[in-house]
């Protein structure tokens, strides 16, 4: 006598009603479709908490007149619409003025620095891909003003380009005799390239130790094949090294470009909250409007420009690039 | 390099690694440049006297600037008085001390939050700015009294604790004035007899002063708030008051002029060295002290030159000069009663207890203390009277802050002023040091746009 054995689709739909009896009675916490999101919970309060409801209240704030006279009322403060916007854009006026030439001096400075830090960066990296004694204390050392605190790495330029007493013209009027009158690093238009420059030895380290990973990730056969080939090495840079190091090249800029044009730290260690105008970088620029002016709305509708406009160039730098080819990082 | 077969996707992971670990590594160093210094001054247990018992067990936080030789200097001084006020009252007295570069953001985040310490204490220059806020506990008749009445405080000093025609929202604890220091010795030896009595005079001295590589006198130049004070005292005494008819007013002829005083010893005059134009953190103090110069205009710098190992017989002072001899009236302004007041905040959940620490520290025995270490003068009358303050310097000071002083405008833009106008000073100054020579024209246009730019931010 044969046994009836239950078919194929039948035994799948009583495992699944077996599963469905199981998950009521299991607490509500531990059934499938809601353990991820609990997993996950933490991380997102935390994201909102941080990130999203400090930048929503900016977004609100930049509409409010929140100025000296209504700091500890807050919740009192009027509701100005785009007014503060208004001011901001005006170029016309001093404020807008002042805010243009900030974002002028921004824009070229953020190039340098993105452009210079990217080039060392590529360099140092590729110098330092081929095995030789002593590389991984070279490697070490370049890493060096990535690792200090930033308030470090800056005030140590701040030192050294002071007009008395700093080494860069010690050595230079006093050691080396190639000037005769100590110039000011720190004032004037030399004020922004000691900008730069303080900046740019703060951020290569960064951008030699993603290529150096990035380069890594290169196969060797592929350098041993052009050579077979033919290729010099300049070649092999071109056609092999610069095209593998795309993507990587494209998150760096991207990100080096966002924290460059968002710097506080490098002009406020080095000027202080009066900086030269050659100088005046746009978030040290919106810290003076909101801290030093009491004015936290039309900060607040500095600062809201700003986000946009970073989001956007970041997200028509993407687009283009990912049209313009492969882009999986 | 060692040859490796890595899928791409392992790879690009990889790399992904990387960019997470810098990342996670550019946070935690920018984490790592804060640099707050922090103390805490908890001044123990001790006895309580009779009549505090409601007071007894309560802790107060307490924000203090820094004073004397730097932050532990200051926490050292006030801890010994708080623990006198704990064995007192029974008040514990929580303290922190608070750099100036971070001091009003820290009171402005505090207002607006509604958390911070229970008494706190400010430059008096902010207190109208602080007043129109309506964040501070008003010192109102029944305030003032139960910390001893306003009776007991020099009158100039209760000038600058809030706004024009409303309760005061601070009182004085350490007061300073302005005034002209020299090197006996250099003016000894410049064959200079006395001190500068007018602008012009100083400039001929300085000119003599300056040589073997020592300039005529030290200046802050790439200070805003020194410069905005500047301005104050040289438009004064020039006849340009900066706030008038209830707008700011020196966008003028006449304030540019003034201001080419100062300017113009870095520039034209080169009775400063070049390089003071950099000088923000008291930089100026220690030329004088170290004989890089032979002139200061300062506040109070006593204790600092001490530290400095100047000695007092080293050193005399003098009235700031004016520009006309015998000059009367504003024309012989000397000073701006400057210092430092404390203030409650409307937060403050143990008021009692704030008012109880505000009338202890405003008292006698702890002004002539404090002050004295700190090289202040005590803005409270009876501490003034004691002998620890009759030297020469002392009475030079207290004469010019209770004869010679008005106060900055007291307009809840003021400290936007110092920042606009000081802003636009110094950056004249760093013209004048890389050699520009400055018209009274050009100095006029940058006053002109630092005025507009503090109207536009404050509404007008």
């Amino acid at each position: 006598m044969s046994v009836l054995k239950p078919s194929r689709p039948l035994r799948a739909a009583e495992e699944r009603v077996s599963a469905a009896a199981a998950a009521r009675r299991a607490p509500w916490w531990q059934r499938e479709g809601v353990i991820p999101y609990l997993l996950i919970a933490p991380a997102v309060l935390f994201e909102l908490l941080v990130h999203i409801v400090p930048m929503v209240a900016g977004v609100v704030m930049s509409l409010y007149g929140l100025t000296l006279f209504t700091l500890h009322h807050w919740s009192t403060a009027p509701f100005v619409g785009l007014a503060n916007y208004k001011l901001a854009v005006s170029i016309h006026g001093p404020i807008g003025k002042a805010l243009l030439d900030s974002f002028e001096v921004t824009v070229p400075y953020t190039v340098l620095v993105v452009g210079l830090s990217w080039v060392i960066g590529i360099v140092a990296a590729t110098g330092l891909n081929v095995e030789f004694r002593g590389r991984g204390w070279l490697r070490s050392v370049l890493l060096v003003p990535y690792a200090l605190p930033v308030y470090v790495a800056i005030i140590i330029w701040s030192f050294m380009l002071q007009r008395d007493n700093g080494v860069v013209n010690t050595v230079l009027v006093h050691e080396l005799h190639l000037i005769h009158n100590p110039p000011f690093w720190l004032l004037g238009s030399k004020a922004f390239w000691s900008m730069v420059a303080a900046a740019v030895w703060r951020w290569f380290p960064f951008a030699f130790l993603i290529l150096l990973a990035a380069l890594q990730n290169i196969p060797t056969e592929l350098y041993e094949a052009a050579a077979v080939d033919g290729a010099s090495s300049w070649r092999q840079f071109r056609a092999i090294t610069l095209p593998s190091l795309r993507p990587a090249n494209l998150v760096l800029i991207l990100v080096l470009f966002l924290w460059n044009f968002n710097d506080f730290n490098t002009p406020f260690v080095l000027f202080g909250n009066a900086p030269p105008s050659p100088a005046d970088l746009v978030s040290l620029h919106i810290y003076v409007v909101s801290f030093d002016s009491w004015n936290f709305g039309l900060g607040s509708a500095m600062s809201v420009m700003l986000m946009l406009f970073l989001i956007v160039v970041s997200a028509v730098y993407l687009r283009v690039l990912r049209r313009g080819g492969e882009f999986d990082v | 390099m060692v040859p490796t077969q890595v899928s791409a996707r392992a790879r690009r992971r990889r790399l992904s690694a990387c960019l997470a670990v810098a990342l996670c590594a550019t946070t935690l160093a920018a984490c790592g440049s804060s640099s707050h210094h922090s103390a805490s001054a908890s001044a123990g247990s001790g006895g309580s006297s009779a009549g505090s018992g409601s007071l007894k067990g309560q802790t107060i936080n307490y924000w203090a600037s820094v004073e004397g030789a730097g932050p532990s200097d200051t926490t050292k001084t006030l801890t010994k008085e708080f623990k006198k006020f704990t064995a007192q009252t029974g008040v514990k007295v929580n303290m922190q001390v608070i750099p100036w570069s971070d001091l009003l953001q820290k009171i402005l985040t505090s207002v607006t939050s509604g958390t911070g310490p229970d008494v706190m204490e400010i430059g008096n220059t902010w207190a109208p700015s602080l007043s129109a806020s309506h964040g501070f506990l008003p010192f109102d008749t029944a305030n003032m009294n139960a910390i001893g009445g306003a009776s007991k405080f020099a009158a100039s000093s209760l000038k600058v604790s809030g706004l024009p025609g409303q309760a005061p929202v601070s009182v004085p604890v350490y007061s300073e004035a302005y005034a002209l220091f020299y090197n006996k010795a250099d003016f000894k030896a410049a064959g200079i007899s006395k001190p500068p009595a007018t602008w012009a005079q100083l400039i001929a001295d300085g000119k003599k002063l300056t040589t073997g590589g020592r300039y005529g006198i030290a200046i802050e130049g790439g200070s805003t708030s020194e410069a905005a004070h500047w301005a104050f005292l040289l438009g004064m005494q020039a006849g340009n008051p900066l706030y008038a008819n209830g707008k700011w007013n020196f966008a003028t002829a006449r304030e540019a002029k003034a201001i080419s005083t100062y300017v113009n010893m870095v520039g034209s005059e080169h009775i400063a060295n070049p390089s003071d134009a950099q000088n923000n953190s008291n930089v100026a103090e220690s030329d004088f002290a170290n004989n890089k110069a032979a002139m200061l205009v300062w506040q109070n710098p006593m204790s600092t030159l001490a530290q400095l190992g100047m000695k007092p017989s080293e050193y005399g002072s003098a009235p700031l000069p004016s520009f006309t001899p015998g000059a009367t009236g504003t024309a012989d302004l000397q000073t701006f009663p400057a210092g430092i007041n404390l203030a409650i905040p409307a937060s403050t959940k143990h008021k009692a207890a704030a008012l109880a620490l505000v009338k202890f520290l405003t008292s006698t025995p702890v002004q002539v203390a404090i002050n004295h270490h700190y090289g202040t003068f005590p803005p409270v009358l009876a501490a003034q009277h004691t002998p620890t303050f009759s030297t020469p310097v002392y009475k030079t000071l207290e004469a010019e802050y209770n004869n010679h002083a008005a106060p900055l405008p007291q307009v809840a833009s003021e400290s936007t002023m110092e920042t606009d106008l000081g802003g636009a000073i110094t950056h004249l100054i760093s013209q004048a040091a890389t050699g520009a020579s400055l018209s009274t024209s050009q100095i006029q246009s940058a006053l002109s746009s630092a005025q507009s730019q503090l109207n536009a931010s404050s509404g007008k």
